[in-house]
């Protein structure tokens, strides 16, 4: 069941973009290949060819020596080709079992045979120790979960090489441990990983071969075990990568966002953020740290006015808010980076400028008499672009068509662009290449250091111990500790989120 | 990247996909016409003949030609309205409704009100309008405070509004309890002055083609360069989104209920004061209906109303006129319509890759061992 993979000269255009460029690379059977690039170099979209969801304009596919022509992600999947995307492509309201063996599903006598497909399921989950929750609707489980899913499907279905494109992006560095732990174990039983990733640590760990991209074309490849993170920076962007941030001084400015006794419920009236308060001050960022879902979600939720909040008071610049539309506190001076890009963040169908705009179309600047503005927008959007680095054919082309990370760089953009008071950033650098995190962290950091507050609200614990002032814990919907980042270390920041330390200084009003 | 961003291939490029786009229609317009060909033989004519007859009576000289815009405008208005609420994302499918009550309401101006020239005229379309637009209100504010889906609200509303209208003539207007068939159920004649002027007299179609024009030019514009427009779209496509970025996704929403509603109302009051010049029971013969039809063939753009509303002035002028001269009922010309809709709107890819699949399967050697990797899971 082991296959090699060669691409050779692989070439795809999209209108505007030469996205891959003559692309070589092997990809040895029973081994962990990682493709790192900045954003926009063209990964996904090899991948994309790889597993039949394009087709090359030029260059070919062999499998074991054999040439191969993919039409669909079907046909790839028949020679044991499968992937997981980026932005999943699960059915949301459908079961696990379901969505696992939708189109592929085992029948009797004509009838689908579930019972079949759970027997199957059953002995592959034991064998990878990857266990998924067969008969829960996919939109309750968490993303991490959601991961597993479509790598057990692609299973499922026969996959012997399992291309992860930017898998760690959505997951906390513990899921990041258990899927590494997962990846050996299907490599050594035999199968090949293709693994995406900005992360340039993970890398080095799980790799056994890299492959550099930049610009559409392969630029180097190497043993991981001659790489270093530092080369590979180097490869990437072309210069040294600096991470190293000074967190702005002791802040103390006027309170901006102001959180009393907060309690959030969600759907299901769970009270999932009890009771909370905490202020931040102008030239301040303070961070938060969680494991997922311990309301730190709901808490941004409700504090930038998505959803109500049951009991106790928000105050922006001391305005109570509590109560006030999302348009009545952007107007206040808050702007958030949502941790959901692809469904929240953006509107894919639409025009680049379009995404751009949202938010500040009532602006003076940008319509008079309800009438937009369209020159003065149109100057707006592509200074955004060529200030942020956002890599795209133009202004026009539906933002879907941008890459992860710039998809990712396009709503950073946007959020920062008109000096905010308040800047609500979760995971703000996720999916975006190192150069352009170094760039966007400075540029976070700027919101403080120009008498701004920042709510900073992390799953890597490194983001948020380089660039907050302060940080609070959050476990269980509720604040469990305070700390300073230089009085403080990761190991002591995990056990507060477990859970499993004594309250700190915070007395967690 | 501009210096390898390559021009000459993405012209060639976006020729190819005008190019796909048109063979799109052209191949789903010529499958609908094979299906009703194969119909109109059934009947025992010849469908070569029959669509020759359709085509003659829809643009073979000026009365054919009238005849045409007079069909083309309720359709441009109909669709014009569904397309304002497709494009924010409200499934509007109570046009045929709020056309009814547009119509009733534009006739009841039209002979009981007296006013001076053009200002009768105005005040009776506005009136219709406003009723179209009061009808849609219910659905909307069903739809906004209380999420009730509007699909089945809006189309149940269709059977109240034509048999409201139809009870409200038979019993307080034509104050008659014998009973009568629907289109003999009438309001009396509208007076002179609310009447539409004629484009080409005496043949029927009438200044409110340009107005059904005038207003598709008017919506584009207005998705393109006002703001309320630039949040609808959005809204329409992405909700999260547009909450997000502060946009009042519900009270929006309901604007464009609202205005889809009005606009149906206007297509009434078009063809009473147009057309008609009185109400009668059940008069539209699905216009407001087709409005579903003609905002998916145009792609909810709303420029794109216009040739597709001519277009359908011409299959039902037509129609009329193959029922006229042979056997065959215009209802085929309906079929055609639907499928012609039907077949463009099914996703080409599928079919594409159906066709590969079959392809495929006829053995070309690019799955070699694909049963035996798949099989040994299953
Ligand atoms: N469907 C598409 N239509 C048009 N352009 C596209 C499409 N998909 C990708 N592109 C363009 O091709 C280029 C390469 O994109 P790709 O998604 O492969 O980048 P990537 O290396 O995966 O980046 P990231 O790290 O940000 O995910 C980008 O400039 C992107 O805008
Ligand atoms: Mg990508």
């Amino acid at each position: 069941m082991q296959k090699e993979i060669r691409l050779e000269n692989i070439t795809k255009r999209f209108p505007g973009v030469l996205a891959d460029d003559h692309v070589n690379m092997i990809i040895s059977a029973g081994t962990v290949h990682a493709v790192v690039g900045e954003n926009g170099a063209g990964k996904s979209t090899l991948m994309n060819i790889l597993s039949g969801l394009y087709q090359p304009d030029d260059g070919r596919i062999l499998v074991d020596g054999e040439q191969v022509r993919f039409e669909n992600p079907r046909q790839a999947m028949r020679r044991g080709i499968g992937m997981v995307h980026q932005e999943f492509m699960l059915v949301r309201n459908l079961t696990v079992l379901d969505n696992i063996i939708l189109g592929f599903e085992p029948s009797r006598a004509g009838m689908i045979s579930r019972s079949v497909a759970r027997r199957v399921l059953k002995d592959l989950m034991n064998a990878y120790k990857l266990d998924v929750p067969l008969d829960e609707t996919v939109e309750r489980l968490p993303v991490s979960m959601q991961q597993r899913v479509e790598i057990v499907k692609a299973l499922y279905r026969g996959a012997d090489v399992l291309i992860l494109d930017e898998p760690t992006s959505v997951l906390t560095p513990q899921e990041s441990r258990v899927l590494f732990a997962a990846i050996r174990e299907l490599v050594s039983r035999g199968k090949t990983v293709i693994f995406i990733s900005h992360k340039l640590g993970e890398v080095l760990e799980v790799a056994d071969r890299i492959s550099v991209m930049r610009d559409g074309r392969v630029v180097g490849e190497l043993p991981a075990s001659d790489a270093t993170e530092r080369t590979l920076a180097r490869l990437m962007v072309g210069r040294d990568v600096l991470m190293n941030f000074t967190p702005p001084g002791k802040p103390q400015g006027d309170p901006v966002l102001e959180v009393k006794e907060m309690t959030v419920k969600d759907a299901r009236g769970l009270e999932v953020v009890k009771q909370v308060s905490f202020t931040v001050h102008a030239g301040e960022v303070l961070g938060i740290a969680g494991v997922a879902g311990n309301g730190q979600s709901e808490l941004v939720k409700a504090i930038v006015g998505l959803v109500p909040t049951c009991s106790g008071s928000i105050h922006i610049s001391r305005r109570d808010v509590t109560k006030a539309s999302v348009k009545h506190r952007r107007q206040a001076g808050m702007r958030y980076i949502p941790q959901d890009r692809a469904w929240v963040g953006t509107c894919r169908q639409s025009a680049l400028w379009k995404n751009l705009l949202m938010g500040y179309e009532h602006y003076r600047k940008f319509s008079r008499f309800g009438l937009l503005r369209l020159d003065v927008v149109r100057r707006f959007a592509s200074d955004l672009v060529a200030r942020f680095g956002i890599k795209t054919a133009s202004l026009y082309v539906p933002a879907g068509t941008l890459s992860g990370g710039n998809l990712q760089k396009a709503i950073v953009a946007r959020e920062l662009a008109l000096g905010p008071r308040l800047l609500i950033a979760e995971d703000p650098t996720r999916g975006i290449d190192i150069g352009a995190t170094e760039f966007v962290r400075r540029q976070v950091l700027q919101v403080a250091e120009g008498g701004g507050a920042v709510l900073l609200v992390s799953q890597d614990l490194q983001e948020v111990m380089a660039l907050s002032n302060r940080i609070l814990v959050m476990h269980k919907g509720q604040i469990v500790g305070e700390r300073m980042p230089a009085e403080t270390t990761e190991e002591e920041l995990g056990l507060l989120m477990a859970g499993r330390a004594t309250r700190g200084t915070h007395d967690g009003r | 990247m501009g210096d390898r961003s390559v021009g000459n291939p993405r012209t060639a490029k976006m020729r190819n996909a005008v190019l796909t786009e048109a063979a799109k229609y052209v191949v789903a317009l010529l499958l609908g016409m094979t299906i009703g060909g194969v119909l109109i033989s059934f009947k025992g004519e010849d469908p070569v003949f029959a669509y020759k007859v359709l085509l003659e009576g829809a643009l073979g000289g000026r009365a054919a030609i009238a005849q045409t815009l007079r069909w083309a405008t309720p359709a441009i208005l109909a669709g014009l309205a569904t397309t304002i609420g497709f494009r924010a994302g409200v499934f509007n499918l109570g046009v045929e409704g709020q056309l009814y009550m547009g119509a009733f309401v534009a006739a009841l101006v039209g002979y009981s009100v007296a006013l001076p020239g053009r200002a009768h005229m105005i005040a009776a379309l506005g009136a219709g309008a406003l009723a179209g637009a009061a009808y849609s209100l219910l659905p909307a504010v069903l739809w906004m405070r209380y999420g009730i889906n509007e699909v089945v609200n809006t189309l149940m509303l269709n059977y109240v509004a034509y048999l409201l209208t139809e009870y409200v003539v038979r019993v307080f207007i034509m104050s008659s309890s014998g009973s009568v068939v629907p289109l003999q159920i009438v309001t009396p004649e509208i007076a002179e002055s609310a009447r539409l002027p004629l484009l080409f007299p005496p043949y029927q179609a009438n200044v409110g083609l340009f107005i059904g024009v005038l207003l598709a030019i008017l919506v584009y514009f207005f998705f393109q360069r006002t703001v309320w427009g630039y949040e609808l779209d959005i809204v329409g496509r992405n909700p999260a989104f547009a909450a997000y970025g502060g946009v009042s996704v519900r009270r929006l929403g309901m604007l464009a209920f609202i205005a889809s509603g009005l606009v149906g109302g206007l297509a009434g009051a078009v063809e009473i004061l147009g057309v008609h010049h009185k109400f009668a029971a059940q008069f539209s013969i699905n216009l407001g209906f087709d409005g579903v039809l003609i905002a998916l063939l145009a792609k909810n753009d709303p420029l794109g109303i216009i040739p597709v509303g001519l277009f359908w002035g011409i299959l039902r002028n037509g129609a009329y006129s193959m029922e006229r001269m042979t056997s065959v009922s215009r209802i085929v010309i309906q079929v055609v319509q639907a499928l012609f809709v039907l077949f463009l709107t099914v996703d080409a890819g599928v079919i594409r890759q159906m066709l590969r699949r079959r392809r495929a399967l006829r053995g070309k050697p690019v799955q070699k061992g694909a049963t035996t990797t798949h099989g040994s899971l299953v």
